[in-house]
């Protein structure tokens, strides 16, 4: 009884949710592909490998260098607006990768928005073929990349807040540099952060699915989407993902562990001050606010802009679009996915606590590995169980089929956000949850508290804040969601990131401007609220 | 889920411990009604089935659509369920769900529709009179029919290309070496393209639709990017002087939805029918198709003949820019004015699209067209 | 009355499969009766703590308080229903409550057993916690914490309270009074204690009992004098670092003979037959010092401990003694200077093996 009880049995169905769509990919590797696709296999591997390299290593350089600056500019160094700086360069976050696409190209295309500020400016002329043209693969690493920079600025300059002031003022006792620290000193010891940041980064990279789509950048996310689409080559499709994946867990499995180094670094209570800022005059002063403007302002001011600009020009389609209901439609997944994922997040955290078997630890460690799938992997591999399930099982049976249940229904799209962001609800509770010594649990029940009231009067007043930072981060990761949105979705049903996409996908970036606004107000709304959380600096 | 609950209520033991140290009946009924809830949420919008329904699959996405199956409901009193999204993915959802939810697949091209009704997910059905009569032979099959009609043709800068240049250019001639540097067209993964090669390979053949890929890519401005829109930009901004593109586009940039400047763009193009002199312009189709296994295939003919009627095909033509599918509709003015007395390629039919898409994929990245 | 108020038969004590104590029976005799239990790090001293508290499980023996059995290899009372309360080592404080509503988390079961109350602003004034009331835990430092956990634990007036190193972040120069402190308080409640430490003098001062733990069992259970005095096996001795143990010879009813020092008398602690050769334990605070003895032995080193200077000495055989001196001895020894020992050796127990 002790040994299968009820956490093992939630644990296990949690883990073998999260598992299956990896089993569907895994398991139709050997499955042979289709003829027809041998050409474009030989033709097309190729590129969809060095594109996805070259986006890869464009965007990790990228987000590498405005990450670290920025991170060591605000953590250093105070300045005019330095504070403000420091919690608005997150705001990138709030302008998905696909929406900067549609921005980048409405400002840069010929007869673009560039275009007209010109004319308005300097009267009528061929401007167009002065006009940089992002688009691409230059587009689609500058989409990437700063949406996605906020993941390697949090956790560098975390790691940069906690690092000892010692290290700092060994630098100088050993004569080094400003410059000289930074390499040598500073860089070096967050180094596991930094690291820590260019996974997430890399993962989100290679599972982008939007913005490489907008610009046909055939990288091998869109290729396993398009050889499934297109080619109905499962098999093949699958073998792409295959080889994506192994490529994603390896960078799954060094952000964990570089995760688990750079806490290290953080002291023990009592342990830390609060470093003195050095403060800038004159020139370097002007310097650090301007490259953190310009930061700031092409993360996220300019596609805001270019998206009001397009709201102004053609406010029809703001009348047009129904907004209520985009809003009930995102409350909706937004809540029911949170409940869920916190549920059963409460579930898997609380059995491991009470259990404290190695089985069960295994079986979570399993459940999270759902991030690594690309969405639009995630989506394919989802519909493809199901209609097996169906065909072979239910079907053997002879009862109801299932497929309208779990296909093209809000169950099958929380199931599949389930997959996707369960680690990152389980990791959230899970991280302060741990920070919940187990003593304290014993001291509960020895004041005469069952585990129940423990449960109730203990821990969940304890995990408020994080159960708070967690709901706000799965409402953002859900509204930003595209391709499983997109893939799943029922009858009727849209959010604000179907709407910009189809929109976009009908040439119609104007009308997807005003979708892609809210979307980003609302992102922004929630990262303002947990930016607190994101750059602790109680360390609590 | 499911399972957790009934774990939840088996598991006694659990249970009392639960209650034994803690009154948990008040919890108890407000977590199952909590939970009764959610799954109405859950599940609730998944059985959209119904008597006066039909589900729309729909690869366009105009708000125009919108309104028109508006007024579908409104004469009928048929809802109209909508699924949009990009082609690929509807299809490959009908497939998914094997039938018994999808009625009718609205997309743009023709060669969409027939790889379609080749993976034998449409079903014959669209033959009705009201169907046969408003829509030319060669625009229809039983299983598929068109409901507005596109031209994929030239535009050009008059101020560098001459009218002695241009005179007699086919499709074919395209690929001529006096092209070089000067023209943009999309990418070969586009079903535009596609179609268009497709009926080439159709009217020359094989192997000299391969040459003739081959000539085209030496021909190319830029390597391909961007949409049809993008195309006609490129003109109008001197990157190069021809460019292939539907027709709808253009008149979509005059008509200023795309805002004064692409106005002003449109205005420095100008459009070329192609193969006048023998078989005519390639033309292709926004259809509809009717889904094997459709639960509501009445309703399903209904909406398709709705959308043939002069009400619903007057508003699309003047929503979308496309020509009208039956006669005794004019286009949009800014259609009209861009030359209507072209010949059509009426000889080539529509079917072939989807016929010979692989082997136009084939030959356009055989050349290395991008 | 013979019932004991808790006992302990034969239990094993284990911790994730792995049995750190063996056998163990302890009974505690009276209500408000206080035990200590020392012994080396990593023993299982807090695992006794916790078995005899419920959180873990044993498989051997019978653990009984007030005649009611808690835990047996077929009974075990969840921890919640013993009323049993448990100070931990390491700060188990609720991060999220104010100290204050960390004590009266305790202070809630006071109210349920309908017993004599313990005033909580009563143990608070007596450990001083007054100004932290209104903190959280990681405002304060871990002394402050321990004494806030202690406070938590003590109000809660269990029928048996377990501490389990309860001073050890407390600073040196204010442990004393805190130990004056919490003894008053246990007796005055008459609350009965098991105390888990290190500290041997911490152990002497506040048990009525003291118990030594060595080598997976309870090697001695008896009062801190005779702990201290009589130890009952050179394992005890050398665990307590009470001294050095030199071969001798029982030549008399109050005298032995050992080669480097010669004659020494005093009163055996346990009967020893003539002739025998024993060990005895030799304590710093045995030897006096005296410049005239013929006694002289070779100085190797030297520590000033404040109150006192320790000699170590080295003997002909090879064997190093310590000798306590009072600090304001006028002879000032160096190492490698000789030592005298007054002679004859006198002490008062001796301690034989």
């Amino acid at each position: 009884m002790k040994t299968f009880n009820i956490w093992y049995i939630s644990s296990f169905v949690i883990s073998l949710i999260v598992i299956i769509p990896v089993i569907t990919v895994f398991s139709s590797y050997f499955e042979s592909t289709s003829d027809y696709f041998e050409l474009l296999k030989n033709t097309f591997l190729f590129e969809y490998i060095s594109n996805s390299l070259i986006l890869l290593s464009g965007v990790l350089i990228l987000t590498l260098v405005i990450g670290v600056s920025t991170a060591y500019i605000v953590s250093f160094y105070s300045f005019p607006l330095s504070n403000f700086f420091k919690w608005s360069l997150i705001l990138g976050f709030a302008v998905p990768p696909y929406i900067y696409a549609y921005s980048l190209t409405a400002f840069f295309e010929n007869y673009g928005t560039a275009y007209t500020i010109l004319k308005n400016l300097f009267g009528e002329s061929n401007y167009n073929l002065f006009i940089p043209k992002f688009d691409g693969m230059i587009g689609a690493i500058l989409s990437i990349s700063f949406s996605i920079y906020a993941y390697v600025y949090i956790l560098t300059r975390a790691s940069f807040y906690f690092q000892s002031d010692n290290l700092i003022e060994l630098g100088k006792n050993l004569g080094f540099t400003k410059i000289q620290s930074l390499f040598k000193i500073i860089i070096p010891s967050a180094r596991p952060a930094i690291v820590a940041g260019l996974s997430l980064v890399a993962m989100e990279t290679l599972s982008d699915f939007g913005a490489v789509d907008f610009f046909s950048v055939n990288t091998l996310t869109t290729a396993i989407y398009n050889s499934w689409l297109s080619f109905d080559d499962l098999a093949f499709s699958n073998q792409l993902s295959f080889y994506l994946l192994i490529f994603i867990f390896s960078l799954f499995i060094i952000e964990n562990f570089s995760r688990r180094k750079a806490k290290y670094h953080s002291p023990l209570q009592g342990g830390f001050k609060v470093k003195k800022k050095i403060k800038l005059s004159g020139f370097k002063s002007f310097l650090a606010f301007f490259i953190c403007f310009i930061i700031l302002f092409f993360s996220f001011i300019f596609p805001i802009s270019q998206m009001l600009y397009w709201t102004f020009l053609y406010p029809k389609n703001f009348f047009d679009l129904n907004i209520q209901s985009l809003i009930v439609n995102t409350l909706l997944l937004v809540s029911l996915s949170s409940i869920i994922l916190i549920f059963f997040s409460f579930i898997s955290n609380y059995g491991n606590r009470v259990n404290k078997s190695k089985f069960l630890n295994f079986l979570t460690t399993i459940s999270i590995s759902g991030y690594a799938l690309p969405g639009v992997i995630l989506a394919v591999a989802y519909i493809t169980f199901i209609a097996w399930f169906d065909n072979t099982i239910i079907n053997y049976f002879e009862i109801q089929s299932i497929k309208k249940i779990f296909i093209g229904s809000i169950l099958g799209l929380v199931l599949a956000y389930f997959v996707r962001f369960y680690s990152l609800s389980c990791n959230g509770i899970k991280s302060s949850y741990e920070k919940l010594n187990n003593t304290l649990d014993e001291s509960a029940y020895l004041a005469g508290y069952s585990k129940f009231k423990t449960f109730t009067n203990i821990h969940i007043p304890y995990l408020k804040s994080s159960i708070f930072f967690v709901i706000i981060l799965i409402s953002l990761e859900v509204i930003r969601e595209l391709p499983i949105t997109l893939i799943l979705r029922p009858f009727n049903f849209e959010t604000f990131a179907t709407t910009a996409y189809i929109y976009a996908s009908q040439d119609l970036l104007e009308a997807a401007a005003v979708p892609s606004l809210f979307l980003v107000l609302i992102a922004s709304l929630f990262i303002l609220i947990i930016s607190r959380y994101i750059l602790k600096e109680d360390n609590e | 889920m499911i399972i957790i609950i009934i774990c939840i209520e088996n598991n006694n033991q659990l249970q009392d411990k639960i209650n034994d140290s803690f009154n948990f009946k008040g919890e108890k009924m407000r977590l199952l009604s909590l939970i009764a809830i959610m799954f109405s949420l859950l599940f609730g919008p998944a059985f959209a089935d119904g008597h006066g329904v039909v589900n729309v699959y729909s690869a366009r996405h105009y708000d125009s659509d919108v309104q028109l199956y508006e007024k579908f409901t409104a004469k009928t009193g048929i809802k109209v369920n909508v699924v949009s999204g990009k082609s690929g993915a509807i299809e490959k959802r009908i497939i998914e769900e094997g039938g018994g939810t999808a009625d009718l697949y609205i997309t743009a091209d023709a060669g969409r529709l027939g790889a379609f009704k080749a993976k034998g997910m449409l079903q014959n059905g669209l033959t009705s009179e009201a169907i046969k009569s408003a829509v030319p032979k060669n625009f229809r099959t039983s299983s598929w029919v068109g409901i507005a009609k596109r031209a994929r043709i030239v535009y050009f800068a008059p101020e560098r290309v001459s009218g002695a240049e241009l005179a007699g250019l086919t499709y074919e001639s395209l690929a001529d070496p006096k092209w070089k540097g000067r023209l943009v067209i999309r990418k070969s993964n586009n079903i535009y393209n596609q179609s268009l090669v497709a009926s080439l390979i159709k009217n020359n053949g094989k192997k000299a639709t391969a040459e003739w890929a081959e000539g085209v890519v030496s021909n190319m401005a830029r390597t391909p990017k961007g949409n049809d829109r993008a195309q006609i930009m490129a003109v109008a901004a001197g990157e190069a002087d021809i460019a292939v593109a539907n027709t709808y586009y253009l008149a979509l940039m005059l008509s200023g939805k795309k805002g004064a400047e692409q106005q002003e763009a449109a205005k420095k193009v100008k459009p070329f029918f192609p193969n006048q002199d023998d078989r005519g312009t390639h033309m292709n189709i926004s259809g509809a198709g009717l889904v094997k296994g459709a639960p509501n295939k009445a309703n399903a003919i209904a909406l398709v003949e709705f959308l043939l009627s002069k009400e619903a095909q007057e508003h699309i033509v003047n929503n979308t820019f496309e020509y009208p599918m039956i006669a005794g509709v004019s286009p949009h003015e800014l259609v009209v004015n861009m030359g209507l007395d072209f010949k059509q390629d009426l000889k080539t039919k529509v079917v072939n699209y989807g016929k010979n898409q692989a082997d136009a994929v084939a030959a356009m990245t055989g050349a290395g067209w991008k | 009355m013979s019932k004991n108020y808790l006992e302990l038969n034969k239990v094993d004590f284990q911790v994730g499969g792995i049995t750190k104590i063996k056998n163990l029976s302890l009974k505690i005799k009276n209500k408000g009766e206080i035990v200590c239990l020392l012994g080396p790090s990593g023993i299982g001293k807090t695992t006794i703590l916790r078995s005899i508290a419920g959180l873990e499980k044993i498989n051997k023996g019978q653990i009984k308080l007030k005649s009611k059995i808690l835990s047996s290899t077929s009974t075990h009372i969840e921890p919640e229903f013993r009323n049993i309360s448990l100070s931990f080592q390491e700060n188990a404080l609720f991060p999220h409550y104010t100290i204050k509503k960390n004590i009266y988390f305790g202070n809630n079961r006071n109210k349920e057993n309908g017993k004599k109350k313990i005033d909580p602003k009563k143990v608070i004034k007596i450990l001083n916690i007054e100004k932290i009331l209104n903190k959280y835990p990681h405002q304060i430092s871990a002394g402050e914490a321990q004494r806030a956990s202690l406070t938590r634990s003590l109000v809660s007036n269990p029928d048996l309270l377990l501490l389990d190193e309860p001073l050890s972040n407390i600073d040196e120069n204010f442990k004393e009074e805190i130990q004056v402190k919490l003894k008053k308080i246990l007796k005055e409640f008459k609350i009965t204690t098991i105390i888990v430490t290190h500290d041997s003098y911490e152990a002497f001062y506040l048990g009525d009992k003291c118990g030594i733990l060595l080598d997976k069992t309870l090697k001695q259970y008896d009062e801190p004098y005779n702990v201290y005095h009589y130890p009952n096996s050179v394992n005890v001795v050398n665990f307590l670092n009470r001294g050095v143990l030199v071969p001798a010879k029982v030549t008399g009813q109050y005298t032995l003979e050992n080669d480097d020092l010669g004659l020494i008398k005093g009163n055996f602690v346990n009967e020893h037959k003539i002739g025998t050769q024993v060990k005895l334990l030799l304590q710093p605070e045995d030897l006096e010092h005296d410049d005239k003895s013929n006694l002289q032995l070779d100085i190797i080193d030297k520590k000033f401990k404040g109150t006192n200077f320790i000699y170590t000495l080295k003997t002909k055989s090879n064997k190093n003694i310590s000798v306590f001196v009072h600090s304001h001895h006028v002879h000032q020894h160096q190492i490698n200077d000789k030592f005298g020992i007054r002679k004859p050796i006198h002490i008062k127990h001796l301690v034989c093996f």
